[in-house]
């Protein structure tokens, strides 16, 4: 309850000040007045994010009275497929809301409609570079990117696991978190974990891990020409060895939950199977109303080497719109409007999602509604575009987690793991850049 | 004379064409539902293929020399071998002895209960039954481990995130829920059996062993041969249970072919190289069947 009430207090804040504000405004020849504005489109949306989606395209529809938003959701399973099938047979929506790996392959098709430039300058100014990064191609805009993608940053945890194992606070060093993880770990009498101290186990945990703890040690992964991966550098090998002994030597989690597709290692975490677990802060809202905790916190990850937290972020939920569109005045006015700093912090607020626009993640009022986000509005800065690895999703899902639970079921060592996910990534680019 | 054949020839032209105008819906439906898309796959199978493209580039065979050197698509093809002959074997031995043993319930009624009692699951939804199979797997809280607890034994087996246990849990769910279907067909070709043939063994002083393999099993042939087929064919094209347990996973150790063509079409955008592999699968089911077709026909009827 405490986290509710001021969050439906800024929400109401926010859905006023957007409604007085009249966001349409940004939109040339609906300036003056957005009720003159009058047309028909339509908007397919991640049902996922329903309740933020709804107030806004309510609040649109006040601003606005005359542009007719026909809006459905998809379910993020069958969303992109929908995308690229409806693309394919040129039945597309005027609008979607897209995840900004799904961006990449529209713009890269032409696709999609470049941001008017006017706008497109503006909203350079106002959004974290990280977050354009998805939804830019050959330097062009396509996309409003709603959210900062960050799946480092944070750990979730029960404080009173953590007092129990010694620490009256977050443990600030990585060789503390590791102590901690091991102490709060327990095996059966035949070595099988009945508790994971410290829980790594999903599809964005272990690539970002690795990726972050080779950013970390000022490495890179990214070849001399830029568009192919190298993960045969002695940082990258590093990063894989840690993660390969927390998994092996410290025990203190393990990859039996890793292929499970129904339960994400944040719901082993809020069942109480975990004391600390490496997650994005959109799943906190899960713990809170799914489950019904207020037990648990999100503490800042430590820095592996001491001085860096440097991590790679892709784009997340953004806004495109369809090359194909005939309703062009009134499908910007009302991405316009859906885009604007207020609509921004109204929807990240009740998504509970990092801010893409920086004067939201910088606002006091946006922290008080979200406490739990600081950890992760801290190390912002620091992101990195995870770059052009054409399918982010072929990427972590088929080829880091393959791999990685190659090496931790000893199927493969270290030096096999990362050669064959640089040449399976290779591999993959150069077939995707042909096509 | 002439008169004559030429009524005959003209009566046969009309039947010619009420076939043919009976048979056009059904061709129809074959050429727009089972022929095209089989064409269109093949030539699909021949570009590096992503629907959001305008022009995908041609490549001709390089998606099958891919194939071949793709160890990901090596495994899946060992997968599915492997999964088809112990679930086929599996289901034929169990059906057909499950099937036996119904047909030797004497009363209908009981019969008929056995009966509808085993081919329940087959009615179930096949995506909700893996669920919960996948919530009474699980290692830590599911009722399998529970079992095992009770029984004093601490086997915190990960029967879906092992991958020397993952296939043979999906083999056991599948059979679980699949069984049904077979041991109602073979129980049908138990029951028209003619009594004659049973009663004449008697007579002679044959067991019931000699019965089996003397009468049973080759009079069974037709049966045993059209559940062997269909069963090979959907086991090799087994989607669902492994989708939503597993994905594949772990490390490739349950991803069988349908689920390899589904996850390279629709999650890595890579059409063509997907249609290649459904190319190659229904170029085995082809060979497999007709193979099936000539080694197994059976040599007599009754």
């Amino acid at each position: 309850m405490k986290v509710v009430l001021p969050r439906i207090g800024l929400f109401l804040l926010c859905i006023s000040l957007t409604v007085l504000s009249g966001c349409g405004k940004q939109s040339p020849a609906s300036a003056a007045n957005p009720s003159a504005l009058k047309g028909s489109i339509s908007y397919w949306y991640n049902q996922d994010w329903e309740d933020a989606n709804k107030l806004l395209l309510e609040a649109f529809g006040k601003a606005y009275p005359n542009v007719t938003v026909n809006a459905t959701g998809f379910t993020y399973d069958t969303f992109i497929e929908k995308i690229r099938a409806a693309y394919s047979a040129g039945e597309e929506s005027d609008a979607q809301q897209v995840f900004g790996d799904w961006a990449s392959d529209l713009m890269k098709h032409k696709r999609l409609q470049k941001v008017p430039d006017d706008y497109a300058a503006q909203v350079k100014k106002r959004l974290f570079d990280t977050t354009l990064g998805g939804y830019t191609f050959d330097g062009v805009l396509y996309g409003i990117p709603k959210e900062y993608n960050i799946e480092c940053g944070g750990v979730l945890y029960y404080p009173a696991d953590l007092q129990k194992a010694g620490y009256a606070e977050f443990p600030r060093t990585f060789a503390e978190l590791v102590d901690a993880a091991k102490k709060l770990t327990r095996l059966d009498s035949k070595g099988n974990s009945v508790h994971w101290g410290f829980d790594f186990m999903s599809i964005d945990s272990v690539p970002y891990l690795f990726l972050s703890l080779i950013l970390q040690q000022n490495g890179s992964y990214w070849a001399a020409d830029k568009v192919h991966v190298t993960f045969t550098t002695a940082e990258a090998t590093k990063a894989m060895q840690v993660m390969a002994d927390l998994v092996l030597k410290d025990k203190v989690t393990d990859v039996r939950h890793l292929s499970d597709p129904n339960n994400d290692s944040s719901n082993y975490f809020y069942k109480g199977d975990s004391s600390m677990c490496f997650r994005g802060p959109w799943v906190i809202p899960v713990g809170q109303k799914d489950f019904n905790l207020s037990n648990f916190s999100y503490g800042p990850m430590p820095s592996f080497t001491g001085t860096s937290k440097a991590f790679a972020a892709e784009s997340g939920w953004g806004e495109v719109v369809s090359a194909r569109t005939r309703s062009l005045e009134p499908v910007w006015a009302f991405i316009r409007f859906i885009s604007s700093p207020q609509s921004h912090a109204l929807w990240n607020s009740v998504t509970n999602t990092i801010p893409s626009e920086k004067s939201v993640a910088e606002s006091k009022e946006f922290l008080q509604g979200n406490p739990m986000l600081k950890v992760s509005l801290d190390v912002l800065p620091l992101g990195r575009p995870i770059g052009p690895l054409q399918s982010i999703d072929q990427f972590k899902g088929q080829i880091v987690i393959n791999n990685f639970t190659a090496l931790c079921t000893g199927g493969q060592d270290v030096p096999a793991t990362l050669r064959k996910i640089e040449e399976e990534t290779n591999k993959m680019i150069d077939e995707m850049r042909a096509q | 004379m002439s008169g004559g054949v030429a009524r005959r020839g003209v009566r046969w032209g009309g039947r010619q064409r009420f076939v043919l105008f009976s048979l056009l819906p059904v061709f129809l439906l074959l050429a727009v539902f089972v022929v095209l898309p089989i064409v269109f796959s093949v030539v699909v199978s021949l570009f590096n293929y992503n629907p959001l493209s305008h022009s995908p580039p041609f490549v001709g065979l390089q998606n099958y020399r891919n194939l071949f050197s793709d160890g990901v698509f090596l495994r899946s093809i060992s997968n599915t071998f492997l999964f088809v002959a112990v679930s086929v074997a599996a289901n034929l031995l169990l059906a057909t002895l499950v099937a036996l043993a119904i047909d030797l319930v004497p009363r209908q009624g009981p019969k008929g209960l056995f009966r509808t009692v085993f081919f329940l699951p087959t009615t179930a939804n096949i995506a909700a039954i893996a669920i919960v199979w996948g919530y009474m797997l699980n290692p830590r809280f599911g009722i399998v481990a529970g079992l095992f607890s009770i029984l004093g034994v601490n086997l915190q087996l990960n029967w879906l995130g092992d991958q020397k246990l993952v296939m043979a849990s999906i083999v056991t769910l599948n059979l679980w829920q699949d069984i049904g279907y077979n041991i109602i067909i073979v129980l049908a070709g138990l029951e028209s059996i003619p009594r004659m043939f049973y009663e004449s063994a008697l007579v002679e002083g044959a067991n019931r062993v000699r019965v089996f393999f003397g009468i049973t099993l080759p009079l069974l042939a037709r049966t045993m041969l059209f559940v062997s087929v269909m069963t090979i064919i959907s086991y090799f094209q087994v989607f669902t249970p492994v989708m939503v347990l597993t994905r594949g996973g772990p490390n490739h150790a349950s991803e069988l072919l349908g689920v390899s063509i589904y996850l390279n079409a629709f999650q890595f955008s890579r059409l063509g190289y997907a249609s290649g592999m459904a190319v190659i699968l229904m170029a085995l089911l082809l060979v497999l069947s007709l193979a099936q077709m000539k080694l197994f026909k059976p040599k007599w009827d009754y």
